[in-house]
C-alpha cells in the first residue's frame, strides 16, 4: 500500500486584527493509500483548516503537499477546482444537496465535467445508487429524503467520479446515533470495496473508532 | 457544455418568478430603448435638416416691418435727426462686431432704345404684351452686393470702385450682361436705356445667379448694373429705403438675436431678418440641441435605472442560488462555466425580450425605425452591466463558505 497523501511541516495562520493565530505549525502527516483516517480535535484546533488545504481549497504558508507522489502547488482557485474534480470527493455534514434535482441528477452532477457518455454516466450514477442502498430513490428530490438518505446521497455523488481521497468533514454530525452507524458502516463498506482512502473529521469517537487511525490536532 | 446547459434549466426552472422579473424589466428596458432611440434619431434629423451647419442661412433679407416705424425711419433719414445718427452707429456696431456685409440689390426693368440689331435682340428681350414693347429685366447692385455674389465673368470685366461713386451723367453707365448677350454684342459696345447710355463692360459666365427668396434666379437673359450715387441712392444711406440685404460670414451667429442686441441697447427701430439661402439660426437652435442632449441624458438614465434593476434582481437570484454554485464547485464544476451560464441565459431573455418591441414596430411602421444591432447594443449592454454585480458575489462562492456557513 503506497502513500497517497503526505503533509510535510505544514504551516498556517491567520491574521484576526493585530493578532496573528497560528493554526498549524510544521504540521506533519501522512496518510497511505485505501486507509481510513479520522481527524479529530477541539473547535479552533485547526481541523476545517487541514480539511481545505487537503482539498486544495486554502493554501499552507509553509511546507509541502504531496498527493499520489505529486507536489501539489495550486497557486488559484481553478487550480484547486482541477485538483478535486481529478482527485478528491467532498462530503459535508448538512449533505450540501441541490432541492430541485432528484438523487440521480444529483450524483449526476459530479460527472459533468467527465468526458464520458451518457450511457456510461448513467451505469456509473446506478452503480453508486446501488452500492449506497439508495438506487429505488433515484427518482425522489432530497426534499423528500431522510438525514441519513441525504448523506448517503452525498456520498455517492462524492464517490461515482471515483476520486482517489474522500474527505467527510463531520458526515455524521447532522444524525441520530442508529444512521450514524449505517452511514458508517457505508463509507467503511465503500472504503474497503472501492479502495478509496477516507479522512474524516469528527467529534464523535465511535466514528473514529471505526477508523484505521485516529489523527488528533492540538490547539496552538 | 453539459455542466452550462444543465445550470441553464435549473435556473429557469427554479426561478420562475424572478425570470419572469427579468424578462419583464428586459422587455421593458427595449422598449423604452426603442422609444428613446426613435426620438433621438428623429430629432437629430429635424435638428440637422433644419439647424445643420450646411444648410443655415448666410444671406438675409432686412426689413422694418411695421409702417410707423417705417415713416419715422424715412423721416429721421431725410432730416438727418439724432435718430439717424444712432442709426449709423448701429450699422457700424453691426459691422464691427459680427463681420456682417450690407448690401443692396433690386429688380427693375430697362426699355432698350435705338438698337442696331434689334431683331437679335428682342429674341432675348421679355416682352410686355398689353404694353407692346420689350424690356430687360435688370439688377440695380452696390458694390458689397457684387462682392458678396461673386460672379464669374466669361469676357470682360466686373465694375471697379468708381463705376460706383461717378455722379458724371454724361459718361455711359457700365453695365454686366447676361450671358445670352455675347452672341449679339461686344464688350465695349453701347446702347440707349432711358435717359442713361450703357456699355458692356463684360458678360456673366452661362448659369449665374442670384439667390432671390431662396430661388435661384439664372442671370442669362439678365442685366446687372451699378448702384451709382446719387444717381438712384441718398449717398449717405446705408441702410437705403426700406429693405437692403446682409451677409453674415459667420454660420454660427444668430443674426436676429445680434441685431436685437445692438437695436435695443440704442433703442432704435425693430430690424427682422429673413433667411434668403438656408435656413435662419435662431435660438431654437440652442432649445433643439438641449432637446437632443436630454433624449440622450434620458436614454443613459434609463438605461442605469434599468441596468440597477436588472443587476439587483440578478443578484438575489444569484444569492439564493450559491449553495448550488458552491456544490458545482465542489463537484468540479469551474466558476467561469457557471458565470457563462448565466450570462448565456440573459442573452437568451434578451433575445426573446427583444421580439415584442420589433412586433410593435412593425406592426406600427411597417419597419424597424431603429437599427436592430443598435436596439441589441444597448440592451445587451444594460444586461452585461447588470450581470457585472452577480460575477463579483460568485466569486466570493468557494467550498469553504459552503464549509464554514453550513450552508444547506
Amino acid at each position: 500500500m503506497g502513500t497517497i497523501l503526505e503533509l510535510r511541516n505544514i504551516s498556517k495562520s491567520f491574521n484576526s486584527g493585530s493578532n496573528t493565530i497560528v493554526v498549524h505549525d510544521n504540521f506533519n502527516m501522512t496518510v497511505d493509500s485505501g486507509e481510513m483516517v479520522a481527524i479529530m480535535g477541539k473547535s479552533g484546533s485547526g481541523k476545517t483548516t487541514l480539511l481545505n488545504i487537503i482539498a486544495g481549497i486554502d493554501y499552507p504558508d509553509s511546507g509541502e503537499y504531496i498527493f499520489d507522489g505529486n507536489k501539489i502547488n495550486l497557486k488559484n482557485t481553478s487550480d484547486g477546482v482541477k485538483f478535486r474534480c481529478n482527485n478528491i470527493g467532498i462530503v459535508l455534514q448538512h449533505f450540501a444537496l441541490i432541492n430541485d434535482f432528484t438523487v440521480e441528477e444529483n450524483v449526476n452532477v459530479a460527472l459533468w465535467e467527465t468526458k464520458l457518455s451518457s450511457k456510461d454516466k448513467k451505469t456509473k450514477v446506478e452503480s453508486i445508487l446501488k452500492k449506497c442502498g439508495i438506487y429505488d430513490l433515484r427518482d425522489k428530490t432530497p426534499a423528500s429524503l431522510s438525514g441519513g438518505e441525504k448523506q448517503r446521497v452525498a456520498i455517492a455523488r462524492a464517490l461515482v467520479g471515483e476520486p482517489k481521497l474522500l474527505l467527510a468533514d463531520e458526515p455524521t454530525g447532522a444524525l441520530d446515533s442508529e444512521t450514524e452507524n449505517e452511514i458508517m458502516a457505508l463509507i467503511k463498506t465503500l472504503n474497503k470495496e472501492l479502495k478509496t482512502t477516507v479522512i474524516l473529521i469528527t467529534h464523535d469517537k465511535e466514528v473514529s473508532d471505526l477508523c484505521d487511525r485516529t489523527v488528533v490536532l492540538k490547539k496552538h | 457544455m453539459i455542466a452550462i446547459f444543465n445550470n441553464i434549466k435549473r435556473s429557469v426552472c427554479q426561478h420562475t418568478t424572478a425570470n419572469l422579473l427579468i424578462l419583464i424589466n428586459i422587455i421593458l428596458s427595449t422598449a423604452a430603448i426603442f422609444v428613446l432611440l426613435q426620438n433621438y434619431y428623429y430629432l437629430r434629423q429635424q435638428y440637422n435638416e433644419q439647424y445643420g451647419t450646411t444648410n443655415v442661412a448666410k444671406n438675409y433679407y432686412v426689413s422694418i416691418n411695421d409702417i410707423d416705424q417705417l415713416q419715422s425711419y424715412h423721416n429721421d433719414l431725410d432730416n438727418k435727426s439724432p435718430m439717424y445718427y444712432v442709426k449709423e452707429k448701429i450699422v457700424d456696431e453691426l459691422i464691427k462686431k459680427y463681420d456682417f456685409k450690407f448690401y443692396f440689390y433690386c429688380e427693375s426693368s430697362l426699355w432698350p432704345e435705338d438698337l442696331e440689331n434689334e431683331e437679335l435682340w428682342t429674341d432675348y428681350l421679355l416682352y410686355e404684351e398689353f404694353g407692346d414693347y420689350y424690356y430687360i429685366v435688370t439688377y440695380l447692385m452696390d458694390k458689397n452686393a457684387v462682392e458678396t455674389h461673386n460672379f464669374n465673368l466669361s469676357e470682360g470685366v466686373l465694375f471697379d470702385e468708381k463705376d460706383y461713386t461717378s455722379q458724371d451723367m454724361s459718361t455711359p453707365m457700365n453695365v454686366v450682361m447676361g450671358s445670352n448677350y455675347s452672341k449679339i454684342f461686344n464688350v465695349g459696345d453701347t446702347f440707349k436705356c432711358g435717359e442713361d447710355t450703357a456699355r458692356i463692360i463684360g458678360f456673366l459666365e452661362e448659369g449665374s445667379s442670384l439667390n432671390v427668396y431662396g430661388y435661384r434666379e439664372v442671370l442669362d437673359d439678365r442685366m446687372i448694373f451699378p448702384q451709382i450715387f446719387p444717381r438712384y441712392m441718398d449717398e449717405d444711406s446705408i441702410l437705403p429705403d426700406d429693405f437692403m440685404y446682409l451677409y453674415s460670414p459667420n454660420e454660427d451667429v444668430d443674426v436676429q438675436e445680434a441685431i436685437n442686441t445692438v437695436t435695443t441697447k440704442c433703442g432704435y427701430y425693430t430690424l427682422t431678418v429673413s433667411p434668403i439661402d438656408g435656413i435662419q439660426l435662431t435660438s431654437t437652435k440652442d432649445i433643439s440641441e438641449k432637446n437632443v442632449k436630454l433624449i440622450g441624458i434620458l436614454a443613459l438614465i434609463a438605461c442605469t435605472i434599468c441596468a440597477l434593476s436588472l443587476a439587483s434582481i440578478l443578484v438575489n437570484r444569484t444569492l439564493q442560488d450559491r449553495d448550488v454554485y458552491c456544490i458545482y464547485l465542489c463537484c468540479g464544476i469551474p466558476m467561469w462555466k457557471i458565470n457563462l451560464s448565466i450570462a448565456i441565459e440573459m442573452m437568451i431573455y434578451l433575445v426573446i425580450s427583444i421580439f415584442p418591441t420589433v412586433a410593435i414596430s412593425i406592426r406600427e411602421y411597417g419597419s424597424l425605425i431603429v437599427p436592430l444591432w443598435q436596439i441589441l447594443l444597448f440592451a445587451g449592454s444594460i444586461t452585461v452591466i447588470s450581470l457585472i454585480p452577480t460575477f463579483i458575489t460568485n466569486r466570493k462562492c468557494n467550498i469553504d463558505l459552503m464549509i464554514r456557513d453550513r450552508i444547506v
